[in-house]
């Protein structure tokens, strides 16, 4: 028990005598290790600060041919040199030569604990590579080549260019070494640009023993549609990963497990990413000159054919118009066809469908069904089908029509409407009411409802948030409207309770005619408040009076108060003189009449 | 749990545009399977459709296919289906008409099929005739102080009042037609007809299928529930799991008890 509490105690003493007592004298030392290298190698610069453990600041000033790593590797220690605890900081810099030659790195600053210490100069020497790196360099080289042979794409398309928006059957091939021990192919190629827009590349076609660079490949290829998006010079490069199996090797000198065992054993999986070469696709706009006004945007070369499944209907039957466009072309961004047809017929959106290569949608036949309604009786015509395309080979537009087709229409069935009142009136029986043809199938859905029950607005979420809006903004404008109304109403009266007050003064002071000018400004407030009427201040005495004419107050009441207005008025203007006693007695007359004016 | 929430919707929003675009997409294909002659497979896409969704061509093309296949009581029905999403349609009116001629059903026993509006305006009307009080309600407290007084706060408050009146009597109108429509079947006879027998839906005097008819109606007849005290449907049970309602026709003359399966309502 007594050595365990010792020995923390002397590991106590220990750290503590290295932080406090090891906090001496702060020095910097800086260093190459080695101090001369080969082109093909690396060196270490190495910053030791002794007497602190602290972070240092500052920076490595920047070196002509030298790449210093960033960021360092750190390391902190303590020590007993000769009984006497020491601490230091150190700081490792890997160094990349870019040149042959002698390279000094100049004495820079370094602020440890809020101090600045001078880092000295320190010097490397790189030499031209020996023939052992020369070596190394040449079998690594080989080795990139040999695993950029192993596996590699070949990206090809049939013309320079393209116009905007034309499809053309484009190839690219994923050529893999016998040798390389691929699992699967991780990620089918892919394109490395928007420019352009491609099919989808479905499974790819096998082929074996192809012979490239004396070596013998499988290779996968996909065919697909490639179609120019955006107009300019574009270089188009695919992409691709496979899976391949290595060796677990981990003292490769070149960090590259596929060379390391030539026969590429049993081991780990690794990813392999396949770059085919770069493709300069010039992608062209459409020539604006002589295009037709209903070209929609499709190109190749098409022919158009139309043909309807029946020939003899009734009116209101549906008769199906195929419309078929075929050859090479986008069709992958073809749009239908738009009918004239009149007011004979009526027709609805058509339905598509494809008949061809699935892979380029280049070659094959656009197909467009539409359901056209004939709405009169008689032989009817489907008028041609017009429809325009951009011919890239030719470079030149060009419009097509399709045949028109006779359909023989009959009128159908007809409804006759039963007389009401056969009985009463058989007269109305020999002529027809109102005659009209059958039903039509109606080719339009219309607009769709989610239920055909009915529904009750009382149930509804938003029926009763509205009822709870309306409720809290009533109650809200009422609030509001008390509220304004009490405010007003105190308003008056502390201006009536303040005239008093005035009068009061003028009364004490015997100021007889700011008496008789509060009263008459009491009186008339008084008046306004008990007739609604806001403003009385601004009105004369006569139309006060008017006011109080008009009002449902006594006439006796009526009376009192224009002659104290009168009075008031007499006084204030005329300027007369009375008693303090008077002025009393008026003054309480008036106080006793104000309360009558309710 | 927000998190798992949003990945749901994100998985199933997709979806959703799907089945957007798959209806138009099915009733393209009913139209073009019903051009090119298959009519049970154009009906059985329709009835398909009409199960999740409604709309007046929809039901119109429904009722059309009936029409063709004969089977003019469920032709009947989805006219009138037609009909309440689309009231004004002159020529879904005279389909009706005709089909209902098909039944044999006179024009006294007809129900009257003329709605001045669709159903989907009537949670409208009840949000206008409720937002025409409040704003009332509203505006009087704004505009209005005690005393009241004056020629023209007279007139406004008629105005209003008079307004709220004449809304509620037609939104009242409006109600009991929806709550007849709500009752209202079409009668159907459910199994196929032998020899001579005639297509007629059999009102009987009791819930069961031994009991004498009271009188019988054409097939395509409209029928309404006969309402109990509780303004519930007067209906009953019997052992053997079938379900009776007590009906009507329109006229009120002729009523008795018909099984759940020869009565379809129009609006479920």
């Amino acid at each position: 028990m007594i050595f365990k509490y010792y020995s923390i105690l002397m590991l106590a003493f220990y750290l503590t005598g290295t932080t406090l007592f090891a906090q001496g004298k702060v020095r910097v030392e800086t260093s190459f290790e080695p101090t001369t290298i080969t082109l093909s190698n690396t060196s270490t610069y190495k910053i030791i600060i002794h007497g602190s453990q602290q972070a240092p600041g500052g920076s490595v000033p920047p070196v002509d041919g030298l790449n210093f790593s960033s960021p360092p590797r750190t390391l902190r220690s303590a020590s007993f040199v000769n009984g006497v605890p020491s601490v230091r900081f150190e700081l490792t810099f890997t160094v990349t030569p870019q040149k042959t030659g002698t390279f000094t790195v100049p004495a820079w600053e370094v602020r440890v604990e809020n101090e600045t210490f001078n880092v000295p100069s320190a010097q490397l020497q790189v030499l031209p590579p020996n023939q052992k790196d020369k070596l190394r360099q040449a079998e690594q080289r080989q080795q990139q080549e040999d695993l950029r042979q192993a596996a590699f794409m070949e990206f090809s398309s049939p013309r320079p260019f393209l116009f905007k928006g034309e499809t053309v059957e484009a190839q690219v091939s994923l050529y893999l070494w016998d040798r390389l021990p691929v699992t699967r192919i991780d990620q089918v190629p892919f394109k490395n640009v928007d420019s352009v827009s491609v099919t989808e590349l479905g499974q790819p076609t096998e082929q074996r023993n192809v012979k490239r660079f004396n070596k013998t490949y499988s290779v996968y290829s996909w065919v697909f549609g490639l179609t120019g998006a955006i107009v300019g010079t574009h270089k188009i490069q695919f992409e691709s990963s496979i899976r391949v199996r290595v060796r677990n090797n981990r003292n490769s000198p070149f960090n590259n497990p596929f060379f390391n065992d030539p026969f590429f054993g049993f081991g780990r999986e690794e990813g392999l990413q396949v770059l085919s070469n770069s493709l300069n696709l010039e992608i062209k706009p459409l020539p604006q000159a002589n295009r037709p006004d209903f070209f929609q945007g499709a190109i190749g070369n098409l022919k158009i054919q139309t043909s309807p499944d029946k020939d003899h209907v009734t009116v209101g039957d549906p008769i199906r118009l195929t419309c078929s466009i075929s050859g090479s072309g986008n069709f992958g961004a073809m749009p239908a066809p738009v009918l004239s047809l009149g007011k004979d017929f009526k027709s609805g959106p058509p339905a598509f469908s494809f008949d061809g290569n699935e892979k380029t949608k280049q070659q094959g036949a656009q197909i467009f069904e539409y359901i056209v309604t004939p709405l009169k009786a008689g032989i009817l015509e489907i008028p041609p089908v017009s429809f325009s395309y951009f011919n890239p080979e030719l470079e030149e537009y060009y419009s097509i029509r399709s045949e028109s087709h006779q359909i023989r229409v009959d009128p159908g069935e007809e409804w006759v409407q039963p007389a009401v009142n056969s009985s009463l009136d058989a007269t109305k029986q020999t002529s027809p009411l109102h005659t009209q043809d059958l039903f039509q199938t109606e080719s339009d859905p219309g607009d769709w409802e989610p239920t055909l029950a009915l529904s009750e607005p009382r149930y509804s979420y938003w029926f009763w948030l509205f009822q709870v809006f309306s409720f809290i903004l009533a109650i809200s404008i009422g609030l509001l409207r008390l509220k304004k109304s009490s405010s007003s109403t105190n308003l008056l009266k502390q201006k009536e309770k303040l005239l008093a007050q005035k009068t009061r003064d003028s009364l004490k002071h015997k100021d007889v005619a700011g008496f008789y000018r509060n009263l008459s400004k009491g009186i008339k407030l008084r008046v306004g408040i008990a007739c609604h009427y806001s403003n009385t201040q601004a009105l004369s005495s006569s139309e006060v009076i008017h006011l109080l004419q008009s009002s449902s107050l006594s006439q006796e009441i009526v009376q009192e108060v224009i002659q104290v207005l009168k009075q008031c008025d007499e006084q204030e203007y005329a300027g007369s003189t009375s008693g303090k006693e008077d002025l009393e007695v008026i003054f309480q007359r008036t106080q006793s009449l104000m309360k009558k004016i309710k | 749990m927000k998190k798992h929430y949003l990945i749901l919707f994100i998985f199933f929003l997709p979806s959703w545009f799907c089945m957007g675009d798959s209806k138009e997409q099915m009733f393209y294909d009913a139209v073009r399977t019903e051009a090119s002659g298959d009519l049970q497979e154009a009906l059985k896409i329709y009835s398909n459709l009409s199960s999740h969704m409604h709309s007046a061509p929809l039901h119109a093309n429904i009722a059309n296919l009936y029409y063709k296949l004969s089977d003019y009581p469920l032709s009947v029905l989805h006219f009138r289906k037609a009909l309440l999403l689309n009231p004004q349609n002159r020529e879904y009116k005279s389909s009706l008409s005709l089909a209902l001629d098909k039944c044999g059903i006179s024009s006294d026993q007809r129900a009257d099929t003329n709605l001045s509006f669709s159903i989907e305006f009537y949670p409208y009307l009840h949000f206008l005739l409720s937002a025409l009080i409040w704003s009332g309600i509203i505006t009087f407290i704004w505009f209005f102080r005690f005393p009241l007084k004056g020629k023209s706060f007279y007139l406004i408050i008629c105005a209003w009042v008079t307004s709220v009146i004449l809304l509620y009597r037609y939104y009242d109108q409006c109600k009991d037609l929806l709550s007849t429509l709500k009752h209202e079947g079409i009668a159907y006879h459910p199994t196929e007809l032998e020899g001579n027998q005639t297509n007629e839906v059999s009102l009987r005097v009791f819930a069961g299928n031994g009991s004498t008819s009271n009188t019988a109606v054409p097939a395509g007849t409209s029928l309404f529930l006969d309402l109990g005290s509780d303004d519930e449907p007067r209906t009953h049970s019997s052992p053997n799991g079938e379900k009776w309602f007590l009906v009507r026709s329109f006229s009120g003359a002729n009523k008795g008890w018909v099984r759940e399966d020869e009565f379809i309502k129009i609006i479920n």
